[in-house]
């Protein structure tokens, strides 16, 4: 397990002293444990002299997973990726961690990623079995719940060739100029269903290694001495913790609880930013663009 | 101090040493005087707290907040508690818990009715780094139940009962400093005692003048120090 908010010597962080894997607390310094913003919070923010005089310490928990949770959805963006190969029927599961798709890709020969785009034009719904009476009656099982099986928009898709795929609408074949930009890629498509937690990849994908890059909330899997923080993320923390307390507790002044509202945005605002990592040589960069002459 | 407070009271009183404050009662008395004063220190804190955040208090010497802390800070423990079956159970001698401790991390306490929901909700559940424990009479019942060892407590002890130990000398109690046990409270409570063991005292010998003197001072001291 990586060491995290406390200081480690050289030999430990470049090595893990000798431990495998001795990548274990590599990059380990730019994060701080959950558990320490919790402690210094309670010891730092709620008191006799202070806004917050008595909070349980299990609500200023409850508020700081809710924090990181908001954290991970809004500003850290911290994408996992998902490498899997697509099976003959292509249909993939979504990751365990899995909260929300940022990009889907398939692996090229030279090792570089092919963005797949979203297909919304058709749908993954659940198929009931029907008897061949003239009513169509849904069949049931013993324990009088529905009968499903896989859906005919399943097996088309599967049927589909991949030239039949790659057309969004059958309506704009051989008419290129009216297609729909949106959806117009030869990298195929895939339909992710949440619900019932699979991505349907199209049947020019089958075999190839596809990426899934996700946003997870930051908490799948670790032990609460293991939730971790990054640090420029540690004063949003607090403001977000501060001001949802304060906006639950009775007897708090309005203006106290707005100004803790408003330090929380700013402090989101202020960790986006931070952590886009946008420098002043990636603008550069993109500005040279301008000067691009375009014939 | 006791055997300060107990010439004082017998001065006070106008009677001899043999009169009518016996060392037993002088004992029994000086033992719920003892027991006013402590349970007043959590009150008289609750309101110097008020009074500093309405900024009514100074620093330093008008430190009220700080000088309460001082005197309670006197019965703080701190203890190992003992494992029984499914609960640990709480010191002997304890007058009101500060908190728990189990490997270095605070054991949060909660209400009974709150507890099941705080087991049970996926964000707070209890863990080893975040245990919460619910107290049941004098059992604290810990949860995780894999917590079974290394729990301690802070807390704030009673104070010991005062006695006046003494010899008799030629039929007259002397005071004996061996066989007696002081007061606890602080030292700047002096009075304060022997104007609540005047009032003990009066109520006693029936004397209406001593109750309605003692009960007038205490009256002026507590409106003298919230004015």
């Amino acid at each position: 397990m990586p060491t995290i908010g406390t200081h480690i010597d050289q030999r430990e962080y470049y090595q893990n002293s000798g431990t495998e894997p001795r990548s274990d607390n590599w990059g380990t310094y730019q994060y701080m444990l959950l558990q320490d913003i919790i402690n210094n919070f309670l010891l730092t923010y709620v008191g006799d002299d202070k806004v917050i005089n008595k909070v349980d310490r299990n609500e200023v928990i409850f508020h700081a997973k809710r924090g990181l949770q908001e954290l991970h959805y809004d500003a850290l963006r911290e994408i996992r990726g998902f490498e899997v190969e697509i099976p003959a029927t292509l249909k993939v599961h979504l990751p365990h961690d899995f909260v929300s798709a940022v990009k889907v890709s398939y692996v090229g020969d030279k090792g570089l990623t092919y963005e797949i785009k979203q297909n919304f034009n058709t749908a993954t719904p659940k198929s009931y079995l029907q008897d061949n009476t003239p009513f169509k009656n849904i069949l049931m099982d013993n324990d009088d719940n529905a009968l499903t099986g896989t859906p005919v928009i399943e097996q088309n898709w599967k049927d589909a060739k991949s030239s039949e795929v790659r057309e969004a609408d059958s309506n704009l074949v051989g008419k290129r100029f009216g297609m729909d930009t949106a959806s117009a890629s030869s990298n195929g498509s895939y339909v992710l269903d949440k619900d019932q937690g699979y991505i349907l990849f199209s049947s020019d994908l089958a075999d190839k290694n596809i990426i899934i890059e996700y946003v997870s909330d930051g908490m799948y899997g670790l032990a609460d001495s293991e939730i971790k923080v990054h640090k420029l993320a540690e004063t949003f923390m607090y403001d977000y913790m501060v001001s949802n307390i304060l906006k639950q507790k009775f007897g708090v002044q309005e203006y106290i609880v707005r100004r803790a509202q408003k330090q929380a945005l700013a402090s989101l605002r202020n960790a986006k930013i931070r952590l886009s990592s946008i420098t002043i040589g990636d603008l550069t960069k993109i500005l040279r663009g301008r000067d691009k002459w375009i014939k | 101090m006791i055997n300060s407070v107990r010439n004082t009271v017998l001065f006070l009183l106008n009677k001899d040493n043999r009169g009518y404050v016996s060392p037993l009662e002088f004992d029994y008395f000086a033992k719920q005087a003892q027991l006013e004063i402590f349970e007043q220190y959590f009150s008289d804190y609750s309101r110097a707290v008020a009074a500093q955040n309405s900024r009514k208090k100074a620093l330093n010497y008008g430190d009220s907040v700080s000088h309460i802390q001082n005197k309670i800070d006197i019965f703080t423990k701190n203890d190992s508690l003992t494992y029984d079956t499914d609960h640990f159970n709480t010191p002997d001698d304890l007058y009101k818990l500060i908190n728990v401790v189990y490997g270095g991390k605070i054991v949060q306490e909660v209400a009974s009715h709150k507890y099941d929901m705080i087991v049970n909700s996926n964000l707070t559940k209890p863990s080893v780094t975040y245990p919460i424990y619910k107290r049941i009479d004098n059992s604290l019942f810990v949860s995780p139940d894999s917590i079974t060892t290394t729990v301690s407590a802070n807390y704030i002890r009673k104070p010991q009962d005062p006695h006046w130990g003494h010899t008799m000398l030629a039929g007259d109690p002397v005071y004996n400093e061996d066989s007696s046990t002081d007061f606890e409270i602080s030292a700047s409570d002096e009075t304060e005692l022997v104007i609540k063991i005047c009032k003990f005292a009066g109520l006693s010998i029936r004397e209406a003048d001593v109750v309605q003197l003692a009960t007038n001072e205490e009256q002026n001291n507590f409106v003298k120090e919230n004015s």
